[in-house]
């Protein structure tokens, strides 16, 4: 992509569009911002390609561009803030697939309610390492923080997301 | 391996609708513009003038300075010839 070869772009498009559309939703829980980040990620991908190094790391790359977006975008601080308004307003009306089990269904919606009222630095760090599978020091690359500063987060973010789903909590990670 | 506590059964629990396949070319076509406008070499008549720029101006500073010599020298031969015709004391 550096190079410009022809079909680079199309390559890593094809490969990682999925995942990043899969963060930018879940991080944003809403459809329309999601698309909105996902264009401006890829295009901010297309017109920056010429600075990547040959040691960057394509994905934690990625995941940047995609977390910024979402972090500067004027309408999340808005929205960010009524959605979590709104999510501790309302039963949580998760996105979850329609289940024949009932309890399974409420779980779903328990999870998808829980997760919204998160504050957006614990839904991103959660997204990152456990959803993605990111080792800490990407994480912390990503997110511009030291390494023991992600772990501290994701700690606080474990324990907030245990709390609000009433599960105990673990130690350790 | 990811340890499958109930943090990580929740968030993977996590359900999210999948990405819609015209949207997706749409977003695709429209990063490709954007690598084509880059890729874009610039247009032949900006670089002509640069070129042309970058040896018209040393010679035009050099016309300047040749000028402004033979202009020293002429009042300098003005100068003398007075001194010249100027009777001695």
């Amino acid at each position: 992509m550096r190079r410009q070869v022809p079909g680079a772009f199309d390559e890593v498009y094809a490969r990682y569009r999925e995942t990043i559309w899969r963060f930018l939703r879940r991080l944003s829980g809403r459809e329309g911002v999601a698309e909105d980040l996902f264009q401006d990620t890829w295009l901010a991908v297309a017109r920056n390609a010429h600075r990547l190094r040959e040691d960057t790391q394509l994905l934690p790359w990625l995941f940047t561009i995609a977390r910024n977006k979402h972090r500067n975008g004027v309408r999340f601080r808005l929205f960010d803030r009524k959605r979590r308004e709104q999510a501790s307003a309302e039963p949580a009306a998760g996105h979850a697939e329609v289940e024949a089990d009932a309890d399974a269904r409420r779980r779903a919606a328990k999870v998808a309610g829980a997760f919204a009222r998160l504050p957006e630095v614990y839904r991103e760090v959660l997204l990152l390492f456990f959803e993605e599978g990111l080792t800490t020091e990407s994480v912390a690359r990503i997110l511009e923080l030291r390494e023991d500063a992600v772990r501290k987060r994701l700690s606080r973010a474990r324990s907030e997301l245990a709390r609000l789903l009433e599960l105990p909590e673990r130690e350790g990670k | 391996m990811i340890d499958r506590d109930p943090i990580t059964s929740a968030i993977a629990s996590l359900d999210t609708p999948p990405l819609e396949p015209r949207f997706a070319a749409r977003v695709a076509a429209r990063a490709r513009l954007e690598l084509r406008a880059r890729a874009r070499p610039p247009a032949r008549g900006s670089s002509f003038f640069l070129g042309m720029g970058a040896r018209l101006v040393p010679a035009l500073l050099t016309l300047a300075a040749l000028a402004q010599t033979a202009a020293t020298g002429r009042t300098a031969a003005k100068i003398y010839a007075r001194v010249e015709a100027a009777p001695s004391p």
